[in-house]
């Protein structure tokens, strides 16, 4: 029988790879959508739009990452749950928020950036590079907020 | 409508304006020696072979293709309509008077157009006005008393033209896309600051121009039908107060640089539309920018057949999208 801080700490971890993913396949279909638009005029294109379709994909896998990593400390994946009291609980929750909230939103942001690269592509292939490295860029606060939730997850050991 | 829903659309319309003629190409077009050394310029760029083909024919098609484009991909296809609703109106006029004349319609018809030509021509002959779509039946049905009671053309397009603007007005506030709603309000003003020029030139009096002019944010058409009336001094000054473009000077200069400066103001309107990666402002730009190309290319041709000079055409050719 779980604990109520495991309940908790579990529905954190199953957030965080819910909330980020939702946000990721938003992302990547959204410029899925862009890059067939490209690529119906234009089949030699699929490469270079491809790329930029699979950035917004990442936010899931930090979002799962996080999960895994959350799961494995709370003792779920080796099947010796941990006795958490609810303060405990709510910690792990709190480690979680990072990834799902900032994975969520960057991974729109960034698929907007991604789509406007694929406008790029369409227009001059030969930029696709700087189309990259603009979508990319929001990359980084994906990044920060994995990194937030994995030191507090440390933290909570 | 999320404007994320035109993300395939706007890829589709990225990816076409790569085929939009360059301003290098028309200007090689306009020095171009004579008509031949046009046609070539034309073919050479890949826009279109002119010398296997009726080039009437090419550009009507050219025109058609861009709805096509447009029409097939944008998500909610209402969103465009306020785009092709002049080419009904214009149908509407060439069928109603080709009527009255006992005249043949033939060849005076537009595509696209939200009503098919096949079912204008119909409704319109047969005088079964509630077979059109109900949004044009009460401006049709209209037109056609005040053309049948007056056998004056010219109140029939005023009644026509007024109920065009009102209508592209508003098409675009029930798309709800700022870009559109904005657009249809320039597109309104622009054409009414032509009519009010219109009646001034021809005298009309201030009840006919409130009559011919359809509401719009852009400006007050009471200001501007009392300017219409007050001398061309009076109507400089309320244009020059709007601040469209050049559109005041052109007033004092010829009714060809007139019309210019409006396709040009448009044209200058919608590039924006070129720094949006999503929503209805792409499509809009797009057959904006190859009705102009249409033009410019239709001028310099007819110019060029004509012998015209080259200060000529490019007085008359239009600012290209690109």
């Amino acid at each position: 029988m779980f604990s109520s801080g495991m309940a908790i700490a579990i529905i954190g971890a199953v957030l965080a790879a819910l909330v980020a993913g939702i946000g990721s396949a938003k992302g990547v279909g959204m410029v899925g959508e862009a890059a067939a638009g490209v690529v119906a005029e234009d089949p030699s294109k699929f490469s270079k739009v491809l790329i930029l379709q699979l950035l917004p994909g990442t936010q899931g896998l930090y979002g799962l990452l996080t999960t895994v990593l959350v799961l494995s400390q709370l003792g779920v994946l080796s099947g010796a749950p941990l006795n958490l009291t609810v303060a405990q609980g709510w910690a792990y929750f709190g480690a979680c928020l990072p990834i799902m909230i900032v994975g969520y939103f960057s991974a729109i942001a960034q698929a907007r950036a991604a789509v406007a690269g694929v406008g790029i592509v369409a227009k001059n292939p030969s930029q696709n590079g700087k189309a990259i490295t603009m979508a990319a860029m929001v990359e980084t606060y994906a990044i920060l907020a994995l990194l937030v939730s994995i030191l507090v997850v440390n933290g909570l050991k | 409508m999320k404007d994320t829903e035109y993300a395939f659309a706007v890829a589709r319309i990225r990816s076409n304006e790569n085929k939009l003629l360059s301003s290098a190409t028309v200007e090689s077009a306009i020095t171009a020696s004579d008509y031949n050394e046009a046609l070539k310029v034309f073919a050479d760029s890949g826009y279109a072979d002119f010398a296997n083909e009726d080039e009437e024919k090419i550009l009507t098609e050219k025109q058609r293709e861009a709805f096509e484009l447009i029409y097939s991909t944008a998500p909610d296809k209402k969103c465009i309509d306020f785009l092709i609703v002049k080419n009904d109106f214009h149908n509407f006029k060439a069928i109603l008077k080709s009527m009255v004349q006992n005249k043949s319609v033939d060849g005076l018809l537009l595509t696209p157009s939200i009503v098919d030509t096949k079912d204008a021509v119909k409704a319109v002959t047969e005088k079964q006005f509630d077979r059109l779509p109900e949004k044009f039946v009460e401006s049709v049905k209209k037109a056609y008393d005040v053309l049948v009671t007056t056998l004056d053309g010219q109140l029939c397009d005023m009644v026509l033209d007024k109920a065009c603007l009102e209508m592209i007005l508003g098409l675009a506030k029930e798309s709800k896309d700022a870009f559109a709603v904005s657009l249809a309000n320039k597109m309104t003003a622009l054409y009414d600051i032509k009519i009010a020029m219109r009646c001034m030139r021809t005298g009309k009096d201030e009840s006919f121009v409130m009559d011919s002019l359809a509401k719009c944010d852009v400006l007050d058409v009471s200001r501007l039908a009392k300017a219409s009336i007050s001398g061309e001094d009076t109507f400089y000054e309320y244009v020059k107060f709007l601040s469209l473009g050049n559109l005041a000077e052109c007033v004092r200069k010829s009714y060809a640089a007139f019309e210019k400066e409006i396709d040009d103001i448009l044209i200058d309107s919608v590039k924006d539309a070129k720094y949006h990666c999503l929503g209805l402002a792409p499509l809009a730009a797009y057959y904006f920018a190859v009705e102009n190309e249409v033009k410019t290319v239709r001028i310099i041709l007819s110019c060029k057949k004509n012998g015209m000079s080259v200060e000529t055409i490019r007085e008359r050719v239009r600012k290209l999208y690109v």
